[in-house]
């Protein structure tokens, strides 16, 4: 609980989230668009995990103090987070696959026949 | 006690039909691959006819018990309609009157059913038509036996349907199809008329303060007398429509014009329903209800003179017809419309007489021309007949019963039913006093049409069984024999295979097989000529054994307008139907003559006029189809195109003008998708903030 404070793991998390977005956006590449997504994935896990280290730690009335008592939640998010993300990548890296073996490139504003 | 006792008897006559119906409809089929053709007909012929006969013996059980003097008995089996205000349970009513007609369903029935085992012995369908006949001997008994006008509504429409379904049995042949269509519709008209008959009766007795809940039960509307009294118009009205029904059903004048035509259905479903059962069911109705008949003369003069037109009319229809089913069926609208002029004189009972002794020899006319029409390759054209009683005597001699029965003849079974008709008509007091009133010119017109009745049914007889010559033998130098009877391509290719030729079986329709020169009839097989040998039984017996018997018995159960007695009725019928005879003898003892030869120019012209009708058929159905083409005509290509598509499409076209304003927004472009949420996501941040905070 030493030297960093709060603010600054915040600020690079919103880092990491404008950089993640504004990659998203501007890329046509969408294994970099992939990337970008981790990123904002990852700022926000990074978000969780700063909260719930800084968080100030209340014991109910007559509660013992052990590492069980501590609150886990924001750590316990982080998981699924991961897990989501694996989830996610793996299926789009296989869309990503059907893709290129359909059109030998990949482009993401070359995707656009589903349009109005 | 006792009602428990008839609950069982009732349970079993109506149940018994129901029963075999299901079993010849679901297990018909499987057995006939199981059994083969000729085993399953044995079996299930036999079980439909049980499935009539029981209720028969039941019938004359219930017949013994009752005794001759019993009051009319309410059997209540379950409840049904139950509401507050209104009760309509599943009640039936054993009396006189419905014994009686239970008797001719049942008894007659098992007879036809049994006649039916070998007129249809042939047709791959045969328990397909069992199934029919037997789900209509149900919906009979529940009509007859229906202690409420709505339970008897089910049965009534009941045997409309089974009228239908066998009329069209044959329903590969358009025209079958089409005389079912008509009869279904025109008794649809006829019961339009009974049910708005049936509402307004609702109405009359719901709006008194009743004790009973029950009150379309014909035991508590027998005991709602004054109220009737109080409302004469309204009861009029109720009986003029119900009479309308009852025209459907039983063929009368505006609406008789569906029975000639179901003749297209199997002989023996001409007799039975379409002459011995259900055409009767309005007469059956207006017997029930004649406690609400005596109370409107001016209904009472409606029906008389309707019947006695529809007598007249019928009767010289006849003589333009050559089918000699369709003679049998003018004859039927004939002596139908006798039956009404009874009713309407107020002789109800008299108009059931002539319901059983007509049954009986109407049944064995039909019967009888089925056994000729069997005998003549389905060929049913009396001009191709001549002298078939040297081949069918048996036949022959049942049918002259029959002949003599109809036309009126001492001892034979009409003369009693048709003089005690007449006699009513004449002496009748409907409007109160006696003297010449509608009811009594009715009573003429009958005593007329029974002389025509005489007349024609001689032409049938001489044309068909006697005369000089075997007219069928001149048919292949007589290329006019074909004029009607065009074989459809279908089936002459069936021919070409020679199918016919090696075994002449029976497949679908009744007449594709050719009358030829040298065509030899034979004799129906005993399973056919017993039935009509009881019922030329029936057709002697019934009437001396049950004058005056029937008519005192029905009493308890059929109110009946006091008449005063004509002495010179008995020697005018008489009179009338020997001198129709003789006419008729003296006109067709040659055999046919030339003016009704195959050369429809050398007839005279009345007898086309007839024969078509009077072209009434024709205005009916041509206008009644002409005008509903009109009215489609006009929906179609007014209604539909202005209105329907006007206001249709025009939801459409809206619709479909806002989803193409919202289309442009789905470019396809993944990265302005996800701009979008982008700023989606920031816009919902700062709404957050703001909401929360009140403000950065």
């Amino acid at each position: 609980m030493t030297g960093v404070p709060l603010i600054g793991y915040l600020a690079l998390s919103i880092l990491m989230f404008c950089i993640g977005a504004v990659g998203v956006v501007i890329r046509r590449n969408p294994i970099v668009i992939f990337m970008c997504i981790e990123l904002m994935l990852n700022a926000a896990n990074l978000a969780f995990l700063s909260f719930a280290r800084y968080q100030p730690w209340k014991p109910a009335v007559g509660q013992i103090p052990t590492v069980n008592a501590y609150d886990v939640r924001g750590q316990v998010m982080v998981v699924f987070v991961m897990a989501v993300a694996a989830a996610e990548v793996a299926v789009g890296l296989g869309i990503l696959m059907a893709i290129f073996r359909l059109r030998d490139r990949v482009d993401v504003d070359d995707l656009n026949t589903l349009s109005g | 006690m006792r009602t428990t006792y008839f609950q069982q008897d009732v349970l079993l006559i109506i149940l018994c039909p129901i029963v075999g119906f299901l079993i010849q409809a679901f297990l018909g089929g499987i057995a006939k691959k199981k059994l083969g053709p000729s085993s399953t007909r044995n079996l299930f012929g036999f079980m439909a006819v049980l499935a009539v006969a029981v209720p028969f013996v039941v019938t004359l059980r219930v017949l013994t018990n009752f005794g001759p003097v019993s009051s009319p008995l309410v059997v209540p089996l379950a409840p049904w309609i139950d509401l507050n205000s209104f009760r309509a349970p599943f009640e039936f009513l054993i009396d006189p009157l419905s014994l009686t007609m239970l008797l001719v369903i049942t008894g007659i029935g098992s007879l036809i059913h049994l006649y039916a085992i070998g007129y249809m012995a042939k047709d791959k369908d045969f328990t397909r038509f069992f199934t029919y006949m037997n789900l209509f001997i149900a919906a009979m008994t529940i009509l007859v036996l229906a202690n409420n006008l709505v339970l008897l509504f089910v049965g009534w429409e009941g045997v409309g349907l089974c009228s239908y379904l066998l009329i069209g049995f044959w329903y590969k042949d358009k025209a079958n199809t089409i005389a079912a269509n008509k009869a279904f519709i025109v008794n649809r008209i006829g019961d339009f008329g009974f049910m708005i008959g049936l509402f307004l009766l609702y109405c009359l007795m719901s709006s008194k303060a009743h004790r009973h809940t029950r009150f379309l039960s014909y035991d508590v509307l027998r005991t709602s007398i004054e109220t009737f009294h109080n409302h004469p118009a309204i009861v009029t009205g109720i009986c003029l429509l119900l009479f309308v029904g009852a025209c459907g059903k039983s063929a009368q004048f505006p609406l008789y014009f569906w029975l000639p035509d179901a003749m297209a259905g199997p002989t023996p479903v001409s007799a039975l329903i379409h002459a011995a059962t259900m055409v009767t069911a309005g007469v059956f109705l207006l017997n029930r209800l004649s406690f609400l008949f005596v109370f409107s003369p001016v209904a009472c003069g409606v029906v008389a003179i309707v019947g006695a037109f529809t007598a007249l009319f019928a009767a010289v229809i006849a003589f333009g017809q050559t089918d000699i089913k369709k003679v049998l069926a003018y004859s039927t609208v004939s002596q139908l419309g006798f039956m009404f002029v009874a009713c309407g004189a107020g002789g109800f009972s008299a108009g059931i007489f002539h319901v059983v002794t007509h049954a009986f020899f109407k049944a064995l006319l039909f019967l009888g021309s089925g056994a000729v029409i069997y005998a003549m390759a389905h060929n049913q054209d009396m001009r191709n007949y001549g002298k078939l009683s040297k081949y069918l005597p048996i036949t022959f001699i049942c049918m002259l019963i029959a002949f003599l029965a109809i036309s009126g003849i001492p001892p034979f079974a009409g003369f009693y039913s048709k003089e005690a008709i007449i006699g009513d008509a004449i002496g009748n007091q409907v409007f109160g006093g006696s003297g010449i009133n509608l009811v009594t010119v009715a009573g003429y017109t009958a005593l007329f049409a029974a002389l025509l009745t005489g007349f024609y049914m001689a032409r049938l007889t001489w044309l068909t069984f006697l005369g000089k010559e075997e007219r069928w033998r001149s048919i292949s130098t007589d290329h006019s024999h074909h004029a009607e009877a065009v074989p459809t391509p279908a089936l002459e290719v069936q021919d070409a295979f020679g199918f016919f030729a090696s075994e002449p079986l029976q497949l679908e329709e009744e007449d594709h097989e050719e009358l030829t020169a040298d065509h030899n009839p034979k004799e129906v097989p005993l399973i056919m000529s017993l039935p009509l040998v009881v019922l030329a039984i029936g057709s002697i017996a019934a009437g001396f054994l049950l004058n005056g018997k029937l008519v005192n018995w029905l009493q308890e159960s059929v109110q009946t307008l006091p008449f005063h007695e004509v002495s010179w009725v008995t020697p005018a019928g008489i009179t009338a139907g020997v001198l129709g005879i003789l006419v008729g003898i003296a006109v067709y003892f040659q055999g046919l003559p030339q003016k009704e030869g195959w050369d429809i120019g050398k007839w005279s012209r009345f007898r086309v006029w007839a024969g078509s009708q009077f072209g009434y058929d024709k205005a009916v159905t041509g206008g009644a189809c002409a005008s509903g083409n009109d009215i489609a005509n006009f929906l179609s290509s007014q209604f539909e195109r202005w209105i329907i598509e006007g206001v249709l499409g025009g939801i459409a076209r809206t619709a479909k003008r806002i989803g193409d304003l919202i289309k442009t927004t789905q470019t396809g472009f993944a990265r302005l998708y996800a701009a979008v949420i982008l700023c989606g996501v920031i816009g919902l941040v700062g709404w957050i903030f703001i909401s929360v905070r009140g403000g950065f």
